[in-house]
């Protein structure tokens, strides 16, 4: 508890780069039909409709419609289709 | 795009995949740098792209997984060979040709001359033929440095030349010397010896400054094309004022002289032009090396006509020209036009000539005073004729006729000293 508001601080006052500091995850969402999403950690679930993604403390479920994922590598992926919401799950 | 095309030369398949858990296995294939893309879900089964070295790794991955992949379609370069391995004619071909054009990119194909003007291209191009440098020479045996020098050395003119190789493209970039003849050489030092200043043609002195050498002119002296201007003797005084000894030096001067140009021109009022209708058909004639192939335009021309010719050299890169012309030909079809000039006209058309012609002289660095020009009309014709006085350098060196006298004061100075 102690450690985790030190290290808050210091990344804080050291204007740290908080997706590295913290290994957050970065969604960028252009429009409705693109999604560029950095840092995560795996799979759950893929279909049509629905994206499940593991980020490093938590969890992404993306819904649409047509959801397709035009490449991804081990530190980003790309997912196009009509996206209905984003939702962070604990 | 550069990604695609660099994808397409390594090769990719598109495959389907089902079984237990896909999930887990796009995280193992991520999780191992496997490159996947164009990842579709279509219910019951997943269809994505990989690259051939991806889809050779796999095999574990797939195994652990307990999935199956079938291969839906291949894509690429490595599949495009496979699948014409047997025709190996043709893959001769494309490397034949290849290394055709690699073969003739080591020749010169093209001659590009900048700078010249007194000295004609022909001269020049006929020049490196005698120098096994035209047209067709391989590379490797042309000296750019050994034809500079020789450049020089043959042609008096060429001041500076520069042989540069670009491709398969020559390009001579030579300058000239434009003020001509010995007398503005700009480095006297490099003249030896004695040289007097003559006149280059008839004139009235202006000014003349002697830097050195004897004037045996002054301003206002009329002087005839030869006469001496400035002799390169200097005479040598004693105390009694008499000559014992002649010192011979490169005479060094600016002589301004007044000069007369006379210009005569005539032409008839009358005369026929060929008119362009702006009915034009084309021709085209392709030259392959001494190989000429002609296709004729598709409408023929209608007597009379005007040709004209425009030569395109192919290229297969900038400055890579290969031994391909392609002649454009345009025949621009026209009617013969009687025209008679009023004597306005034929009044601008003079004065546009002689604008010309004192623009030529211009060129030359003569500096026009004034002209004096009477236009006349008889028999139909227009007669001009006038004067024009100008002001220009006159002088040309020449070598002096060196004179020694002995004269017993001389030799009897040298025992004195």
């Amino acid at each position: 508890m102690n450690l985790g508001k030190w290290k808050e601080g210091l990344v804080e006052t050291l204007e740290l780069p908080k997706d590295l500091m913290y290994g957050a995850v970065l969604v960028s969402i252009t429009g409705r039909q693109e999604m560029l999403v950095e840092n995560y950690r795996g799979i759950l679930e893929y279909n049509q409709t629905c994206i499940h993604l593991q980020a490093k403390n938590c969890r992404l479920l993306i819904q649409g419609k047509n959801l397709h994922i035009s490449y991804y590598t081990n530190e980003e992926m790309k997912i196009t289709g009509i996206i209905d919401s984003v939702m962070y799950e604990n | 795009m550069f990604l695609s095309i660099v994808k397409y030369f390594q090769g990719f398949l598109l495959v389907r995949l089902r079984g237990y858990s896909p999930e887990r296995f796009l995280n193992l294939c991520s999780n191992h740098n496997i490159l996947i893309w164009n990842l579709n879900s279509r219910g019951e089964y997943y269809e994505f792209y990989i690259s051939i070295k991806g889809f050779r790794r796999l095999k574990p991955l797939l195994k652990k997984t307990k999935t199956h992949l079938t291969i839906l379609k291949r894509v690429g370069f490595p599949f495009f060979l496979y699948r014409y391995r047997k025709r190996k004619i043709f893959f001769l071909g494309i490397a034949g040709c290849i290394a055709f054009l690699l073969y003739l990119t080591t020749f010169i194909w093209l001659i590009d001359i900048n700078g010249n003007s007194s000295i004609t291209d022909e001269t020049i191009l006929s020049f490196l033929e005698e120098k096994h440098s035209a047209f067709g020479t391989k590379k490797s045996k042309i000296d750019c440095e050994k034809l500079e020098e020789d450049l020089r050395s043959r042609y008096a003119d060429v001041i500076w030349a520069s042989v540069r190789l670009n491709g398969t493209k020559m390009t001579i970039d030579i300058q000239e010397n434009l003020l001509g003849s010995k007398n503005h050489i700009e480095s006297k030092e490099a003249m030896d010896g004695a040289y007097d200043i003559v006149a280059e043609k008839d004139a009235v002195i202006s000014s003349i400054i002697t830097r050195k050498g004897t004037p045996g002119v002054k301003a206002g002296d009329t002087v005839k094309a030869g006469d001496m201007l400035v002799s390169s003797r200097l005479d040598i005084y004693n105390d009694s004022q008499e000559i014992i000894n002649y010192v011979y030096t490169c005479s060094d001067a600016d002589i301004y002289g007044h000069t007369t140009y006379t210009y005569e021109d005539s032409f008839p009022l009358e005369f026929t032009q060929k008119v362009k209708t702006g009915e034009t058909s084309f021709g085209y004639e392709l030259y392959l090396g001494s190989y000429k192939i002609t296709i004729p335009p598709f409408t023929k021309p209608k007597e009379p006509y005007m040709i004209y010719k425009e030569n395109h050299q192919l290229a297969i890169a900038k400055d890579y020209y290969i031994p391909a012309t392609i002649k454009k030909i345009t025949y621009s079809a026209c009617v013969y036009q009687n025209i008679t000039l009023t004597k306005t006209q034929a009044k601008q058309k003079a004065n546009e000539n002689i604008l010309q012609f004192l623009k030529k002289l211009e060129e030359k660095g003569i500096q026009i005073l004034d002209k004096n020009v009477m236009i006349e009309f008889k028999e139909n014709r227009c007669y001009v004729k006038g004067s024009i006085n100008a002001l220009e350098k006159i002088g040309r060196y020449e070598p002096a006729e060196i004179e020694k006298i002995h004269t017993g004061e001389e030799t009897k100075e040298y025992e004195s000293d």
